[in-house]
């Protein structure tokens, strides 16, 4: 199309730029996040804490030990429950759903999650393999799969508001310096990874004779960012709704898949968590799921013969790996592909005009709030000797944002469950599976080679 | 309903373009709303969101089943009401 045909298209309506701000789950993320770091860091600077409020259950031998627990901090819980739920209640509110429905939903959500979270805190819950996420997710798959879960209910599962809100409480724990000393390795890794990937789907997709459009909408799929990837791609090239659907239903088949795969190989490997936690971050296609597999994983420290590193490396090198690796450049793969897709495909009847802004518009805002929040408890520690840190900063800073993080992910992992319907998988027929799938194959053995050969010193020293 | 304004570019660029009034964002077939792409596409509720910022402005276009961006533009635009 010529610049004068172009000049006359008149931009589409679009609301305020204010209304982003309250309209979409990645901001909603930033105000509760950072809203719970900045009133814990104040708290602790006078002297007090977030942590009565951010109750975590203890280790327990006995189960009447576990009720005593309960019962014992029942008003701690309870008002836990009452600030969870007023903070998403105002956050899915404005995302237009009914507080009606809302509520009953997350009460039961909540209600499950205590159970998860004292399950978890068992001393024999490693040796029997009752990892919280993963037992959250069969959990909520076999309700959503045997009993159903009506529609309504989809205002008290919203995964995405309630992981982002857990990424940005974990920069809380991450400090910035960790961050921009892996940020070299955790580029070139990720950008290996997911180039190769999206090769390797894209060119097996083409040679099946599926669309150019479905072929690069599968594989920014599996190589950057899920379904976010996905439906990004999809809305940059304009691919067909259907294909946008069979996209996202391959995501969601391989990326639970892999929940239960990678961290059972790596059990079996006796990898490092930070190892571990880099292979996940690396070859998981979902960053609700990939902390899933790395939060279970993390459990096995100290609990597993031969797994060394601490818990929460496996969950900071995921992050580092998934969220900062490959989420952040989505707006910029969806950006070239809109270029090529209108330069170099066969014309679908729509015209588009690829725009840079596009880059920004798709930014994944949370990273932000997980950035912000690493800043602020970097500035904040940055007063206190070692010693200090580890006497007044932990546990009235720290570790109450820890926790609130570990709530905000078992919320993420039964909504997953209790979200996903099987029957939606393979509706694309056989093609788009096989691309898909020669994908990942690729992906897990590279994301391997990565993690445990090329970059293994690194992530080991990061897992100490 | 809005009538299309239609011109035709030069023949001296070798293209023959339709110029449209304006783009999909506006169009009465394409959908933006959250909860609707969701019902439409459901399995972004399991690991993603319509409500999440890497959608920007796409939508659905009901016309041509197709998931686009807000920018886009076609010959059957139809002003929303």
């Amino acid at each position: 199309m010529t610049e004068l045909a172009q000049s006359q298209v008149h931009a589409p309506k679009r609301e305020s730029a204010w209304t982003e701000f309250i309209r979409k789950d990645d901001w909603w993320a930033i105000w509760i996040g950072l809203g719970l770091v900045v009133v814990a860091a104040g708290l602790t600077s006078s002297g007090s804490s977030l942590k009565w409020l951010a109750i975590a259950p203890q280790k327990w031998k006995a189960w009447p030990d576990a009720v005593a627990q309960v019962r014992d901090h029942a008003a701690q819980y309870l008002a836990l429950f009452a600030l969870w739920a007023t903070l998403f209640g105002i956050a899915v509110r404005s995302l237009g759903y009914q507080l009606s429905r809302f509520l009953p939903t997350f009460a039961l959500l909540f209600l499950a999650s205590i159970g998860l979270y004292v399950l978890g805190q068992w001393d024999q819950a490693a040796h029997y393999n009752l990892e919280p996420p993963l037992v959250a997710l069969v959990l909520g798959l076999l309700i959503a799969n045997t009993v159903g879960v009506p529609r309504w209910a989809d205002a008290g599962l919203r995964v995405e508001l309630y992981i982002k809100t857990g990424i940005v409480l974990l920069g809380a724990g991450l400090p910035l310096t960790l961050i921009a000393w892996a940020g070299p390795v955790v580029i070139v890794q990720a950008a290996i990874v997911s180039l190769v990937t999206f090769g390797v789907i894209y060119f097996v997709a083409v040679r099946l004779g599926l669309d150019k459009r479905l072929a690069a909408t599968l594989g920014v799929g599996g190589a950057v960012c899920g379904v976010s990837g996905a439906i990004a791609t999809a809305g940059a090239v304009g691919a067909r709704k259907e294909d946008s659907s069979i996209a996202i239903s391959l995501v969601i088949f391989w990326a639970i898949v892999a929940i239960f795969i990678l961290p059972l190989l790596a059990r079996g490997l006796q990898l490092p968590t930070g190892v571990a936690g880099a292979w996940i971050g690396t070859s998981e296609f979902a960053d609700a799921a990939g902390l899933a597999a790395a939060q279970a994983y993390g459990g096995y420290a100290g609990h597993v013969a031969g797994i060394t590193g601490t818990p929460e490396a496996a969950v900071n090198s995921f992050t580092l790996m998934k969220v900062i690796g490959r989420d952040v450049w989505i707006g910029v793969w969806a950006f070239v592909l809109s270029i090529v897709a209108t330069t170099r495909w066969q014309s679908t009847g729509i015209q588009s005009k690829p725009n840079p802004a596009e880059v920004w518009r798709r930014f994944p805002k949370f990273v932000l709030g997980f950035l912000i929040a690493s800043a602020i408890v970097t500035v904040i520690s940055s007063g206190y000797s070692y010693a200090d840190y580890k006497k007044v900063v932990t546990p009235s800073l720290v570790a109450p944002l820890q926790a609130l993080r570990v709530w905000a992910f078992t919320f993420t992992f039964l909504a997953i469950g209790l979200s996903t319907r099987v029957r939606e998988f393979f509706s694309g027929g056989a093609k788009p599976f096989y691309a898909f799938s020669a994908g990942v194959a690729v992906n897990v053995v590279l994301g391997y080679l990565l993690s445990t050969q090329v970059f293994a010193s690194f992530w080991t020293r990061f897992g100490q | 309903m809005k009538l299309l304004e239609r011109s035709t570019v030069p023949a001296w660029r070798g293209v023959v373009a339709t110029v449209l009034e304006s783009s999909c964002g506006s169009c009465r077939y394409f959908c933006q709303e959250p909860h609707e792409i969701e019902s439409q596409m459901p399995g972004i509720r399991s690991l993603g969101s319509a409500h999440a910022s890497v959608r920007g402005s796409d939508g659905i276009c009901r016309r041509h089943d197709r998931y686009l961006g807000a920018e886009s533009y076609c010959p059957d635009y139809q002003q929303r009401d």
